[in-house]
């Protein structure tokens, strides 16, 4: 007999990963994948390092449902709002795409807020790590801008509403703010809102996100300060953290997709100029009493004031401690400073509607 | 007894100057063109349509505008007789008839007239999105087969991540 004949099935399952093993190390040469499997800390597996990784999934899952939702959005002022309205009622899963595309900007703001959170808790802001957290204020700027931009487009009473407040505010800022009138230029500001929403920004996010991600490779994963004893932390390969991340993505895909089939967004009544009737939306609800109290200008400070002081945050703090229960003076006024805001939000939405505008 | 003599001529000042105040202000929306109440009128039916006094109020001032260009005033009548009738429906499709526009449309033209404070309102029910419309749930066989496809990711996902602890 050759052979060939008395291969045993041990034999072949050799073979098997042989050739198993020798395409992957082709792709391997190829790709450079294996650089993937570098070191992390074994705290990076947990949910609340993958917020960031989160974020990114949702912001791809934006892109992808917002790719379908341009084949069809008008972004002209007298046919926006029935676009939107046929997204809703004609096109094939346009309802779900929208449904899709609504609730991933609600978790892509939560994603971020929270990323933030544990960044700013765990102390992983300190040197030197300080680029990467002004980075990632910059990504929470332009991901607050995102979500702005999409509540225009709708182009609803409310989404109107926000328009005139952008336009306001726009005035607040003089000279400089000559791009938020609705005279500059040859198109509706509408129009331009929704190139800045699909073009502008998408690129500018992944710019910022790729510095973000380059930082955080240059510098590695910040200790944890809740680790205890003395002895190293174990490490995974990063590609573990990755398959982890992968997980997790499937779950928060699931999760919007029951949301968007079982509370699918509606869309308001179609834009009037002239009257105020609504309230912003949750994420922007907290500056609404503000604006009650002090005017459209309270917006454009109360918003500044947030990002100045999440800019400043790694040069008031310093010191070497990252545990939160030794960092009690900045730990306290930013608790503070988020009840407030959750506060706010609250009894924003037991406020009657007001008018700001014009008053 | 100077402190008395200083209040009650406050509150006479007061008592004489309110109705000239409510009359400043009531003149004050006979300068707001008609259009601009009737489309105001058409959005507060549209989003609040509990406000039964607003709207009443703005049919009115659209009623005694000086500034009636571009409206059919004999419908805006119309209007307000449907209105007092109980037909807001029918109300605002005369509204919208009264200033050409399309039933249903968006109400698309800019007006620059002055603001007017919107009647206070009780706080909201629901979020916007949940009171706006087609906000019904999907049903029906896509429902169904969306609801699979998630229930079969949240699968996947929780194996991935037990898996990759």
């Amino acid at each position: 007999m050759s052979e060939r004949l008395v291969t045993t099935p041990a034999a072949v399952r050799g073979d098997v990963v042989l050739r198993r093993r020798r395409f992957l190390d082709a792709i391997d040469e190829r790709l450079g994948l294996k650089a993937l499997t570098y070191p992390v800390p074994e705290h990076a597996n947990k949910l609340a390092y993958s917020l960031g990784g989160l974020s990114l999934v949702t912001f791809v899952l934006m892109v992808g449902t917002g790719i379908v939702l341009t084949q069809f959005y008008e972004p002209d002022p007298r046919l926006a709002h029935a676009s939107v309205r046929r997204i809703m009622t004609s096109v094939d899963l346009g309802n779900f795409i929208r449904g899709v595309h609504f609730w991933g900007a609600m978790a892509m703001i939560v994603l971020v807020g929270l990323h933030l959170l544990r960044v700013f808790v765990s102390g992983s802001y300190k040197r030197p790590r300080e680029g990467t957290w002004v980075v990632g204020v910059v990504l929470a700027g332009i991901t607050a801008a995102f979500f702005f931009t999409g509540t225009v487009l709708k182009w609803d009473q409310e989404s109107l509403e926000a328009l005139e407040h952008n336009i306001e505010i726009g005035k607040l800022l003089g000279r400089s703010g000559f791009w938020f009138s609705p005279s500059f230029g040859s198109i509706p500001l509408l129009t331009r809102l929704y190139v800045v929403h699909i073009s502008l920004l998408p690129a500018l996010f992944t710019l910022v996100v790729a510095a973000h991600l380059l930082l955080v490779k240059r510098h590695g994963l910040a200790p944890s300060p809740f680790r205890r004893g003395p002895e190293p932390e174990p490490t995974e390969p990063f590609s573990r953290h990755l398959a982890r991340l992968g997980g997790f993505a499937l779950i928060l895909m699931a999760i919007l997709t029951v949301l968007a089939v079982l509370v699918p967004p509606g869309q308001g009544p179609s834009p009037v100029e002239g009257i105020e009737v609504t309230k912003p939306l949750w994420p922007l609800l907290w500056v609404y009493p503000i604006e009650n109290w002090v005017g459209v200008v309270g917006i454009l400070w109360a918003t500044l004031a947030i990002f100045v002081a999440l800019l400043l945050v790694p040069a008031l703090d310093r010191g070497p401690e990252r545990a939160p229960s030794k960092r009690l003076a900045i730990i306290i006024p930013a608790a503070i400073i988020v009840a407030a805001i959750l506060a706010l939000t609250v009894y924003a939405f037991f406020t009657p509607v007001a008018s700001h505008i014009g008053m | 007894m100077r402190l008395r003599t200083a209040s009650l001529a406050l509150i006479t000042g007061l008592l004489a100057l309110g109705p000239a105040a409510v009359a400043f202000a009531h003149g004050a929306e006979k300068n707001v063109p008609a259009k601009t109440l009737v489309e105001e009128a058409i959005a507060i039916i549209r989003t609040q349509p509990d406000q039964m006094d607003a709207i009443a109020d703005k049919i009115k001032d659209a009623l005694d505008s000086n500034d009636a260009e571009g409206v059919n005033l004999d419908l805006v009548s119309q209007a307000q007789t449907a209105f007092q009738g109980g037909d807001l429906g029918r109300t605002e499709l005369l509204l919208e008839q009264a200033i050409g526009s399309t039933p249903g449309q968006p109400v698309v033209s800019p007006n620059s007239g002055p603001r007017t404070p919107p009647p206070p309102t009780s706080p909201p029910s629901a979020p916007a999105h949940l009171r706006a419309a087609g906000s019904s749930p999907i049903g029906g066989g896509e429902g169904v087969a969306l609801l699979a496809v998630a229930a079969g990711l949240a699968l996947i996902g929780l194996v991935v991540v037990r898996g990759f602890r």
